[in-house]
Parts: structure tokens; C-alpha cells; sequence
């Protein structure tokens, strides 16, 4: 355990060197060094203007992920135990897949306005069909044979969902979680970009305006600690604790 | 008054093969009837059927007077056995493989009872598993998780007990120690059980009473009351002969295509399916 924590730290700190290294040799403002990028970070959280976009970014990024979590977890339970509804849906959930984000957030900014709604919208619709798919495959995975345990010795249906239906959808859960966060902070970034006046994706459309590189990476970076900090404190330790039977 | 009627008018398979045709039998409080069938011929559909799993069929199941199945087959099953009614073992252990052995037997326990009862730590010690208590399945030998499974059956003390070939793929000697285990605790709480097996030195040793079903469509071909006294032994010289005295008497139990058991030198020639 121990030794796997530092291994993670030591291949960043591998790419922190070569960065350096890098930046060094090509003395170039288009790659500034890490220490430099440190240094524009820590300005940018004095000033406090870094935190308050961060967590506008967020909140945007927690609701939308949200949202799609139980809409894309409903549709894809639907579709997993219900063939008709599979079938039914079958087709929407392809071209969900497949339309651009760039497109659905332009739509949404075009149809509902540059709103936070039309935003967390555009984000969610994103998201969903990716969940309801890898869901689906979880449900159709479901051992009936263990669910007739749960018939037979009368368990209430909350007892079958919760402790014999659920179980078997947690590695699901978790990687439709775990793809969730990364996809979804990305096109969070780009509605931030095209509609919105704060956030992560504002900030750094305002940076590229300027060709400001220490700033873009010292607010990427800072967004990257940070799903770090989630995958570490909460998604990790969540996951080891539902696989512990697997061991 | 019987604890047990089966009727079972008629049970089609949804590929429209008739499995069931006319079943019917009763069982006693308190009485150990063992189903002796060759393989396919409906014993688990039976059983998932008295059970409840399965209710798509025309016939009724009357537990301690109360009819269990909708009267048509068409319509929506409403009354239902009361919680704790009955106590199943699978073919396999059926253990959720994310719960411990505790937390499986927890599951299916009485609400009311709250779920750390001295019952639970009896029959944990009984069965031998009480070292065991918080290991996983997956940490459990075969025989280990079939003695968790037959605790998980007698916990709520149910009434009736539904045993699908429980002991099949087990080694003799851990098969032979489940059986005595499965004896002494059905001895303390007498729950009637329905056993299914298609190995007859099995049913002789464990039951009261054995009903032999006929090849797919499922009838009643035979009753018959086991009067050697308990214990017995499935090595048993009264099990011995009674067994070859069966198989004398009543040539059509071996009628189609039934399989030999290979342990046993005296019938290996017999290619029977009921393992003799």
C-alpha cells in the first residue's frame, strides 16, 4: 500500500524532471519551467481569484455528475432487465454517444441561453448515455440464481435491490463514476469557455487570449491536484472497501 | 392433517415441453420425504415451484391449509407463504460471494428476531464454522460454504424445508458428514423436508418416506416407507438390501435410461440414471 502511494508520486515526479529538464534546454516562453508555474499558481491563489473559479468549476462538475449518475444509472437498469426498453432505447443511446459535445453545448447555449441551467444540461447530456450503457451492461450481468435467494427466504424488495441486486452493480457504478469525473470536468471546461462568465474554462479562454502558458498550467494543474485529492480520499479507499470479499 | 399437498396439474417449460403432468403427493409434519428422479425429470422445477420461485403453472400448493398459487396461472401471484416459511438448499451454495458466511445468514433472518440471536452462534458451532464466521466465500472450502448454506436453511427454524441435491459434487466423506450434520439438526426442529436426490442409497439412508418420479413429463411413479430405524449409515447392510430388494421388486424405477453410480461395484453393470 505504502509502496504503491509512492510509486504514483515517484512517476510524477519523473515527469516534473523531464519537464524541467524541457524547459531548460528550450528556454522558450511557449514552455515554462514547473518552478515557474508553481510560482503563477501561488499569485493566483493569494489573489484568491484561483480558488473562486475552482469552486465554481466544482459545483458545476459535482451536479452535473450528479445528474447523470441517476438518470444514466435509471436508464441503464431500465435497459439491462427490460428488453423492450433496451430496444426502445437502444437507438437514442447510440446517437448520444456519438453527437460532438461541442454540439450539444452549442445547442443548449442556442436554445435555452447562455443559463448555469443550459450548462449543467449540456453537461449531463453528455455524460448519461455513457453511464446508461456501462450500467446496462452491469445489469444484464445480474446472477438471477442470487436473486432467488432473496425470493425464497422472503426478502422484501428494498432487501433484494439493496443487498443482493446493488452488490453486483458496484464495480459498474464505479467505473462509470470514475470515467464520469474525468469526461465530465473536460466538457465542463468547454461550456465554461463558450457561455459562461467564471469558472475554470473562463479563465483559461481569458489566459489564451493573452498567450498566458504560466497561468493555463498553473489552473490546470491546480484542477488535476484536485481530482487527485477525490480519487485518493474518496473514490480509492470506497472502491478497496466494497472489493474487499474479492481478495 | 397434511403440513404439505402438491398438486400440480400441469408445468410447461416456456419452449412449451411439458415437464410436470400430474403430480401430486402430500407430506406430514415433521416428515424427511426424500424425490428420487432421473436427471431432467423436473425435481428442481418441483421444488422452485413449492417454493414459490416459479408460479407459471396449473395446479395448487397448500401449505399448513393455505393455498400458495394464484388460482388461474395467468393471473398476478397475491398471498404469498409468511416470511420464514421455508428454508432452501441449492444445488450450489448460493452465498452473495460479497457477505461474509454471518452476514449471508443475517440476510435472510427475521427482522424480529434482530440478527445476532444465540441460535445463530449454536448453529454456527454446530456445523463447525464458528472460526468462519467473518471469512468471505471465496475464502471458504466447497464443504465449508455447504454448511454455511445449511445453516442459512434452519435459521428461521422454517417449518418446511426444500433441499435441491444439497451434497452432489461433494467428496464422500464431506457429504457423509453434512448428512449427519443435516439429521441432527432437522431431529431438533423436525421441519418437514422435501429432499431431492437422484442417488437412491441417499434417499434410503436419509428419509422417511421416498417418492420416485417418472422421466420428463414428472409423475409419482412409487411411494415408499423407509421402516429402518435411525441412525443410519449409507454403507448400512439394512440399506444394503433393501436397496438390491427395490431394484428387484420394482424393475421400472431403472426404466429408461438411467446412470450407474461408479462407487458402486454391486450395480455398476446396471446402466441406470437413478445412481444406485
Amino acid at each position: 500500500m505504502l509502496f504503491s502511494s509512492f510509486s504514483r508520486l515517484y512517476s510524477l515526479l519523473g515527469l516534473l524532471l523531464v519537464w524541467h529538464i524541457a524547459a531548460v534546454l528550450l528556454a522558450s516562453d511557449l514552455l515554462p519551467s514547473p518552478l515557474s508555474v508553481f510560482v503563477s499558481m501561488w499569485e493566483h491563489l493569494q489573489s484568491g481569484e484561483l480558488l473562486y473559479h475552482l469552486a465554481i468549476t466544482l459545483v458545476r462538475v459535482a451536479i452535473s455528475f450528479v445528474i447523470a449518475m441517476i438518470i444514466g444509472v435509471a436508464f441503464g437498469m431500465l435497459m439491462g432487465s427490460r428488453q423492450i426498453w433496451d430496444r426502445t432505447l437502444d437507438s437514442l443511446i447510440i446517437l448520444g454517444l456519438n453527437v460532438p459535445a461541442l454540439v450539444t453545448i452549442i445547442l443548449c447555449y442556442i436554445w435555452f441561453g447562455l443559463t448555469e441551467t443550459a450548462a449543467i444540461f449540456a453537461v449531463a447530456i453528455n455524460k448519461i448515455p455513457m453511464v446508461a450503457v456501462a450500467i446496462r451492461e452491469g445489469a444484464r450481468a445480474i446472477e438471477k440464481e442470487f436473486l432467488e435467494v432473496g425470493q425464497v427466504y422472503r426478502l422484501s424488495r428494498k432487501d433484494i435491490f439493496f443487498k443482493i441486486y446493488l452488490p453486483q452493480l458496484y464495480p459498474y457504478l464505479f467505473g462509470a463514476a470514475r470515467n464520469g469525473l474525468a469526461l465530465i470536468w473536460k466538457i465542463v471546461l468547454v461550456v465554461e469557455l463558450l457561455g459562461r462568465s467564471d469558472g475554470i474554462g473562463f479563465q483559461l479562454g481569458n489566459f489564451f487570449q493573452f498567450f498566458d502558458i504560466r497561468s493555463i498550467l498553473a489552473y490546470t494543474f491546480a484542477f488535476a491536484a484536485v481530482i487527485f485529492i477525490i480519487e485518493a480520499l474518496i473514490m480509492r479507499p470506497m472502491e478497496s472497501r466494497l472489493n474487499r470479499w474479492r481478495q | 392433517m397434511n403440513m404439505l399437498a402438491v398438486e400440480i396439474d400441469k408445468k410447461s417449460y416456456p419452449n412449451g415441453t411439458c415437464a410436470i403432468d400430474g403430480l401430486k403427493f402430500s407430506a406430514q409434519q415433521g416428515e424427511f420425504v426424500a424425490i428420487v428422479g432421473p436427471s431432467g425429470s423436473g425435481k428442481t422445477t418441483l421444488l422452485n415451484i413449492v417454493a414459490g420461485i416459479d408460479q407459471q403453472v396449473e395446479g395448487n400448493i397448500v401449505l399448513n391449509g393455505q393455498s400458495q398459487l394464484p388460482v388461474a396461472s395467468t393471473t398476478k401471484p397475491t398471498t404469498k407463504y409468511q416470511a420464514a416459511d421455508i428454508g432452501f438448499m441449492f444445488q450450489e451454495s448460493r452465498l452473495m460471494p460479497w457477505l461474509t458466511v454471518k452476514q449471508n445468514i443475517q440476510m435472510v433472518m427475521d427482522k424480529e428476531q434482530g440478527v445476532e440471536t444465540p441460535y445463530l452462534s449454536q448453529l454456527l458451532e454446530q456445523v463447525g464454522l464458528a472460526e468462519f464466521a467473518d471469512n468471505y466465500p471465496k475464502q471458504l472450502s466447497g464443504g465449508m460454504k455447504r454448511r454455511a448454506s445449511l445453516v442459512r436453511a434452519f435459521i428461521n427454524r422454517p417449518p418446511l424445508l426444500l433441499m435441491d441435491e444439497p451434497f452432489q459434487s461433494l467428496d464422500e466423506p464431506t457429504a457423509n458428514t453434512l448428512r449427519q450434520i443435516l439429521l441432527v439438526l432437522w431431529k431438533e426442529t423436525r421441519p418437514t423436508v422435501l429432499f431431492v436426490t437422484h442417488t437412491l442409497r441417499e434417499a434410503l439412508a436419509l428419509a422417511d418416506r421416498v417418492i420416485f418420479l417418472s422421466d420428463r413429463p414428472s409423475r409419482v411413479i412409487m411411494e415408499y416407507r423407509v421402516d429402518i430405524p435411525r441412525p443410519r449409515k449409507l454403507e448400512d447392510d439394512a440399506i444394503n438390501d433393501l436397496h438390491a430388494r427395490l431394484l428387484n421388486e420394482y424393475p421400472q424405477l431403472l426404466s429408461g435410461s438411467l446412470a450407474g453410480s461408479p462407487s458402486d461395484s454391486a450395480q455398476a453393470s446396471t446402466e441406470t440414471e437413478i445412481k444406485i
